[in-house]
C-alpha cells in the first residue's frame, strides 16, 4: 500500500487518534507531539500490517502503545478542572452533563483500566481486549467487572 | 445511567472532535520525540563519534614516539574498537526490538521500550566508565609529549600526581556524572513504565 492509501485510512480513522489523546494526555503541548508521534509510528509499522485485523483495531493498538510509552508531561491541572481555562486546549462546547460526568470518571481511572473500559465501550470483546493489551482473557473479564462497578458508582454519586 | 449511551454521547460531543492541530499529510517527514527513538538516535551519534575518534587515535599512535603515549593511544584504539562493535551490536538489537515495539500488545510494548531505554543507559554508563577517563589520560600524555624531554617530564612527581588524579578522580566522576544525567532524565519515566507493567501483571 502507498502513502496515499495510508493517509486515507488515517483520515477515515482519525477519531481514534483524537480519542486516545483526549483520554490520556494531560498537557496541551503533548497533544501536538503525540498526534505526530502516533502518525509516525503507524507509518513506520504500516509495512508489517498484515490485514489480519481491521485497520481501526491496528491503529487503536499503535495509538495506545505510543501514548502509554511516551514521556508525557505531568498535568497542569487536575483532570476534573477545566483545561480550556489554560487557553491551549480547543475543546468543543455544549457537552451534556451525562458525557461530562463519564469523561471525568474515566479520566480518574488508572491508565490500564482506562484502556480496558475504552476498548470495551467501543465494542471490542474480551478476547480482542486481551490481544490488544497483553492481559489474559480472565484478567480482562475480572478488571472490566470491577471498572464498571466503579464507574457506575461514580456516576450515581455525580 | 446507561454507560453505552453516555459513551456514544461522549464520543460525539468530545472525544472524536478534531484537535486544534491538523493531521500531517507527510508522515515520512515527521520527526520522532519518543524517548526510545531518541535513545537509538543518540547511539547512532555515539557510533559516529566512536569511528571519528578511532581514526584520530590511530593517527596519534603513529605521530608520537614515547612508549607511554604509544601504550595509551594504542589502548584507546582497542577501547574504541571494542565500544564501536558493542555500540553496533546494541543498535542492531534495539532496531529489532523497535520494529515490533508499537504494533504488538501494550504489555509487550511497555516491556520492550523499558528494555531499550535500560540497555541504552547501561551502554552509555559503560562508555563513561572506560572511554572518558582513558581519553583524558591519553590527552594529558599527548599534551606532555608536545614538549621536549617527555621521558624526564613524565617522571616528575608533579606530573605523576596529575596523572594519578586524572585516573582516580576522572573515572568515578565521569561515571557518576553519566549516571546522574540519566537519572534525572529517565528515572521517573522508567518508573512510570515499570508501574504500568506491574499494573498489568496484577490479576483483577
Amino acid at each position: 500500500m502507498t502513502e496515499k492509501n495510508f493517509l486515507e485510512l488515517i483520515q477515515q480513522n482519525r477519531g481514534i487518534l483524537y480519542k486516545v489523546i483526549r483520554l490520556y494526555v494531560n498537557h496541551p503541548e503533548d497533544e501536538a507531539d503525540l498526534l505526530q508521534e502516533i502518525q509516525l509510528q503507524a507509518w513506520k509499522s504500516f509495512p508489517r500490517f498484515q490485514g489480519d485485523s481491521k485497520f481501526s483495531t491496528w491503529l487503536y493498538r499503535v495509538s495506545l502503545n505510543t501514548v502509554l510509552t511516551f514521556k508525557r508531561r505531568p498535568a497542569l491541572v487536575k483532570p476534573e478542572e477545566n483545561l480550556e481555562q489554560l487557553g491551549g486546549v480547543h475543546e468543543p462546547h455544549h457537552r451534556s452533563d451525562e458525557s461530562e460526568a463519564l469523561y471525568q470518571a474515566i479520566r480518574e481511572l488508572s491508565e490500564v483500566d482506562r484502556m480496558i473500559i475504552t476498548l470495551h465501550l467501543d465494542g471490542y470483546d474480551n478476547p480482542e481486549i486481551a490481544d490488544i493489551s497483553g492481559l489474559t482473557k480472565n484478567n480482562v473479564g475480572v478488571k472490566l467487572h470491577r471498572i464498571k462497578e466503579v464507574l457506575t458508582r461514580r456516576l450515581k454519586d455525580n | 445511567m446507561d454507560l453505552q449511551r453516555a459513551w456514544k454521547k461522549l464520543e460525539t460531543e468530545r472525544l472524536e472532535q478534531p484537535l486544534y492541530i491538523p493531521l500531517s499529510g507527510h508522515p515520512r517527514k515527521l520527526h520522532s520525540r519518543h524517548p526510545a527513538i531518541k535513545m537509538k538516535n543518540g547511539l547512532y551519534i555515539s557510533l559516529a563519534f566512536t569511528v571519528a575518534f578511532l581514526a584520530v587515535f590511530v593517527l596519534l599512535f603513529f605521530r608520537y614516539d614515547p612508549w607511554l603515549i604509544k601504550f595509551f593511544t594504542g589502548l584507546m584504539v582497542g577501547v574504541y574498537i571494542f565500544f564501536g562493535v558493542y555500540n553496533f551490536i546494541t543498535l542492531n538489537r534495539l532496531n529489532e526490538q523497535l520494529k515490533m515495539a508499537f504494533a504488538g500488545s501494550l504489555k509487550d510494548s511497555l516491556v520492550r521500550i523499558h528494555s531499550i531505554i535500560h540497555q541504552s543507559i547501561r551502554y552509555q554508563e559503560r562508555v563513561a566508565l572506560f572511554i572518558y577517563p582513558l581519553s583524558a589520560i591519553a590527552g594529558f600524555l599527548m599534551g606532555v609529549g608536545e614538549h621536549d624531554n617527555f621521558e624526564q617530564n613524565i617522571q616528575q612527581p608533579k606530573m605523576l600526581m596529575v596523572l594519578a588524579v586524572a585516573i582516580v578522580i576522572a573515572t568515578p566522576l565521569c561515571y557518576w556524572m553519566a549516571r546522574w544525567m540519566y537519572k534525572i532524565t529517565y528515572d521517573k519515566y522508567l518508573d512510570q513504565l515499570k508501574a504500568l507493567i506491574r499494573d498489568m501483571e496484577v490479576e483483577g
